[in-house]
């Protein structure tokens, strides 16, 4: 009756692991911070990232934070100084050009 | 794993913040922290005013900047002393004139390699009855102004065309059949070819021969 058991058995097809079975296996068995590695070293890059920007250094200003209204004055600090001779400077400027060196 | 997606999410704004936080000018920003309270009203008023323009003559102001941080000191001092002569209505006046011909000049598209500064320095030395004339006139769609921006446009032309042709005889610094091709060519494609052919000349005239120095006369 066994020996039969094993014969039937015997015939019936084999059953093969689903895909990504092994890889599974080898990722339970691995360390837990060898399972996490690729994620960490980014986050650890994107930290001293984060770190070497917000930290100011010796030559730029320490003080409170940087208001929207003064990123917007030193964003067109320029033109807002120069605001007057900007808005006439076609009629105001020199233009250098070599043209005007030239005799009528 | 999700969480650490987040976490780098998270950490990814906090550089853009970073990079947002230092992009900021740390001298210009100590310049406006120093100021007066009253300095500072007026600098956001006018910034307030330039906000409120329209994309055209904020375009046209930025580009104005950048070829007043290209010009020599010793222009940005001319030019302000003569911006400091001006009453407040010839500011307004020339303002509105540079203004209103940049943005016909957009809509005919003649703007691109067009010398507006040189065009307004011929008209005012040149033509200044006519500069007269057109800041008599009333701004606006359907001005009159229109009509002398065409007129004084290819008007312009021909005479920088023939200044650009004695300049090419004078100096030898371009070569005169490219200055005389410039006559063929469209409203739209000549300041461009134009632009390109000026930049052969950097201001240098080309030498003649130079005579020999006398020699040292022999020590005793």
């Amino acid at each position: 009756m066994f020996a039969r058991s094993w014969d039937l058995l015997a015939d019936y097809p084999a059953i093969e692991p689903p895909g990504g079975f092994l890889q599974a296996v080898r990722r339970k068995l691995a360390p837990a911070v060898l399972r996490f590695a690729a994620p960490l070293a980014a986050a650890a890059a994107a930290l001293l990232m984060a770190l070497l920007l917000t930290h100011p250094t010796s030559t730029k200003p320490t003080g409170p934070t940087v208001t929207e209204e003064e990123r917007e004055l030193v964003e067109n600090l320029d033109l807002l100084q120069n605001y007057d001779l900007l808005r006439s400077l076609e009629l105001l400027g020199d233009n250098g050009s070599p043209l005007t060196e030239e005799k009528k | 794993m999700n969480r650490s997606v987040t976490l780098v999410v998270f950490l990814a704004t906090a550089v853009f913040a970073g990079a947002q936080q230092s992009s900021v000018d740390p001298q210009k920003l100590e310049q406006i922290r120093k100021m007066s309270p009253e300095e500072r009203a007026r600098l956001k008023a006018r910034l307030e005013e330039i906000k409120k323009l329209s994309p055209a003559e904020r375009e046209r102001l930025n580009d104005n900047l950048t070829k007043f941080k290209a010009m020599p000191a010793e222009e940005v001092k001319k030019a302000s002393e003569r911006a400091a002569k001006l009453s407040e209505k010839e500011h307004k006046d020339f303002a509105e004139l540079a203004s209103g011909f940049f943005k016909w000049e957009r809509r005919m598209g003649y703007h691109e390699g067009f010398p507006r500064g040189l065009f307004f320095q011929w008209l005012k030395r040149d033509r200044p009855e006519k500069l007269e004339e057109i800041r008599s006139m009333e701004p606006g769609p359907g001005s009159p102004r229109v009509d002398q921006f065409i007129r004084l446009y290819h008007e312009f032309r021909d005479h920088t065309l023939a200044r650009t042709e004695q300049h090419a005889r004078n100096h030898r610094c371009m070569d005169i059949a490219d200055v005389q091709a410039l006559a063929d060519l469209s409203a739209k494609e000549f300041w461009v070819r134009w632009q390109e052919i000026m930049k052969g000349c950097g201001r240098k005239a080309i030498p003649g021969p130079v005579p020999p120095r006398p020699l040292d006369p022999p020590r005793k």
